[in-house]
């Protein structure tokens, strides 16, 4: 079983009426409701929470990308991978992911990224997401060539880590005349690509067949069994191989105390500011008009159906992994049974949850949560 | 007055398959009518009304009224080419061109890349022009609210994606995806003033006094841009006209191009 450490860096002060007064935590949620001095603090307290993920044996260090919004102040995840790995000496960043589709010049993100592997001597995970539909909004970016820009991008970043320099690239979106990457990466291949998902079957069937690892975050565990059955499907039927769960991430919020009760209750206000605040993401925010098919609007409008019958969307898949050390041990070893998931996703940090009380949850998940987990991956995750 | 009832036939345009309703005497003058957004594509009272004094020719734009968005179509120019395709394949030499809200900002493309086509130009509420104030984001607004902003008579309730009908939702978020694919990233042409000389045929402009979208005062500088007379402005009326007042638009077109 891997190890990651998720985390969002969420901006902990979004005003209890959001949704009233201005209709989304993104895009359009006024900037002056952002304070640069409490911004600093944050960042700080933020990067020591992933640090001390380092130094208690995570496998993995999770920073994502999203834009003009108050759920996650990451822009940039190459930058915060960058602070990351100067701070840091064993785990990987993982880059879950950069928006290729968001980059009107892709070649940008294999030159960072390709930085990042040479600097660090190869402990960049690379992953690649459209960004979700509120980024299209904040970056004007037409939400009907999303999907084809992604592929495209990816493409164009795999070649021009891999090919050797310079060639043209003349594809539908994106021409270069010259593409010849200084740095190219240390690791071979290229840094291992992993895919954060929504899990349509198109990325899921595009995952398999590369073998991308797949995570998809903040569905129920039904709904996750179904994309990576599918994505296993996929894999036996259409590429010939059986995925490993090395190949499936599962994410949840983890939250540890001696005292099941305790526990739930230190968490729960954090989870309600999530559900209420952070994911303020009205439909036309979350899926402009053409970010994906019909089919699939059509799907998502029945999940929000659902959703708002309810009470919000699902921060946790299966058994919530918030109680007593053996509690969550128990349920960490099921849950990814389940799902036959072999990338334990752990997010600490949730909301306006202060830095104190994560750090209590991260020292206890150290002391009696880890040292228990059967790290030994694969087969050998049974209940 | 009566009129025959118009008639839907489906044309190849260059491997697109268009749907296209005519009505009005067959010896009129022909008016080809470009729709707006909002699923307002279908044979309307505005059809009828002007099909008394025209040979009215509504096609269906690629990407609208449930069609499927072609690949081709990158931008408002594209539209514009393709009707151009669509005039010579029902060999049609002249024609007044008609366009609502974005099938004006088509109409003008069009009227820009072939002028001898265009007999007059008639545009309502329409978009292309750059606005001297943002317009609403009609984009990141709820269905019924986008609705509410195009015209004051549609009660847009049946297309909330939450309570509403969930294929006419879906109806709606696909014509809007049409919609991004020519305007998300820039909602005008910054071009078309330094095109609109290329415009030879009398234009009248056609703007409701309670557009929400761009207020009249954007129509008289649209109007001023084609040297065309003041706005015909219509009490009552949001901007999608045609569905508020359809009498008063058939009307403006009448007085002008019949």
């Amino acid at each position: 079983m891997k190890l990651y450490a998720f985390h969002l860096m969420p901006w902990p002060n979004i005003v209890p009426d959001v949704r009233e007064k201005y209709g989304s935590s993104w895009v359009v949620y006024p900037n002056s409701e952002y304070d640069p001095v409490l911004g600093q603090q944050l960042y700080a307290e933020y990067l020591d929470q992933l640090v001390y993920a380092d130094e208690i044996g995570f496998d993995a260090l999770c920073v994502n990308e999203h834009h003009q919004n108050a759920y996650g102040l990451m822009p940039s995840p190459n930058i915060m991978a960058a602070a990351l790995l100067s701070r840091t000496k064993q785990a990987k960043i993982a880059i879950l992911g950069n928006g290729i589709a968001l980059r009107r010049n892709p070649l940008r993100v294999a030159e960072e990224v390709a930085m990042l592997d040479v600097m660090s001597g190869g402990r960049v995970l690379s992953g690649f997401v459209r960004g979700i539909g509120a980024e299209y909004h904040s970056l004007n970016l037409d939400p009907t060539r999303s999907r084809s820009s992604f592929f495209e991008a990816h493409d164009l970043i795999v070649k021009a880590w891999t090919t050797p320099g310079p060639f043209e690239w003349d594809g539908e979106h994106f021409h270069y005349r010259y593409v010849n990457l200084w740095p190219r990466p240390l690791t071979q291949p290229h840094p291992p690509i992993f895919v954060p998902s929504q899990g349509s079957s198109e990325t899921l069937k595009w995952a398999a067949q590369h073998r991308y690892p797949l995570a998809c975050t903040f569905v129920p565990m039904e709904r996750l069994k179904q994309f990576y059955d599918r994505y296993r499907q996929y894999a036996e039927e259409d590429f010939g191989y059986s995925a490993t769960p090395e190949q499936f991430g599962f994410t949840s919020i983890v939250h540890v105390h001696e005292d099941a009760d305790k526990a739930q209750e230190l968490i729960e206000p954090h989870m309600t500011y999530f559900r209420e605040r952070s994911f303020a993401l009205p439909l036309p925010i979350f899926f402009p008009p053409g970010y994906t098919t019909p089919d699939a609007y059509r799907t998502r409008l029945e999940i929000a159906r659902q959703l708002a019958a309810s009470g919000g969307p699902t921060l946790s898949a299966g058994k919530p992994l918030i109680g007593t050390p053996d509690q969550i041990v128990q349920r960490i070893h099921e849950n990814m049974a389940e799902c036959g998931a072999g990338i334990l996703m752990a997010q600490f940090q949730v909301g306006d949850m202060p830095h104190d009380k994560v750090m209590r949850s991260m020292e206890l998940f150290a002391e009696k949560v880890l040292p228990q987990l059967d790290r030994s991956i694969g087969a050998t995750i049974s209940p | 007055m009566s009129t025959a009832a118009p008639t839907m036939s489906t044309l190849d345009v260059g491997g697109q398959s268009t749907t296209v309703t005519v009505g009005g005497p067959a010896d009129a003058t022909p008016l080809l009518w470009l729709h707006g957004e909002g699923l307002s594509s279908g044979w309307r009272a505005v059809q009828d009304h002007l099909s008394e004094r025209f040979r009215v020719i509504a096609p269906v734009l690629p990407g609208f009224g449930g069609t499927e968005l072609p690949a081709w179509v990158d931008g408002v120019d594209d539209m514009a080419l393709f009707l151009s395709d669509l005039c010579d394949g029902l060999g049609l030499q002249r024609a007044v061109v008609v366009g609502e809200s974005l099938g004006g900002w088509i109409a003008c493309s069009l009227a820009i890349w072939r002028p001898a086509l265009v007999s007059g130009l008639g545009l309502i509420g329409s978009l292309g022009l750059r606005p001297s104030e943002p317009p609403p984001d009609l984009f990141i607004m709820s269905g019924p609210e986008a609705l509410g902003y195009l015209a004051q008579s549609i009660d847009g309730s049946a297309v909330d994606a939450l309570e509403g009908d969930i294929e006419l939702a879906t109806a709606l978020w696909i014509e809007q995806a049409s919609q991004a694919r020519l305007m998300w990233e820039r909602p005008y042409d910054p071009k078309l003033t330094r095109r609109a000389h290329h415009v030879t045929a009398p234009v009248r402009v056609v703007w409701g006094a309670s557009d929400r979208v761009l207020p009249p005062a954007h129509g008289a500088k649209l109007a001023a841009l084609f040297g065309a007379p003041d706005p015909v402005v219509v009490a009552g009326a949001g901007h999608l006209v045609s569905l508020d007042a359809p009498h008063a638009v058939a009307h403006a077109m009448m007085e002008a191009f019949a």
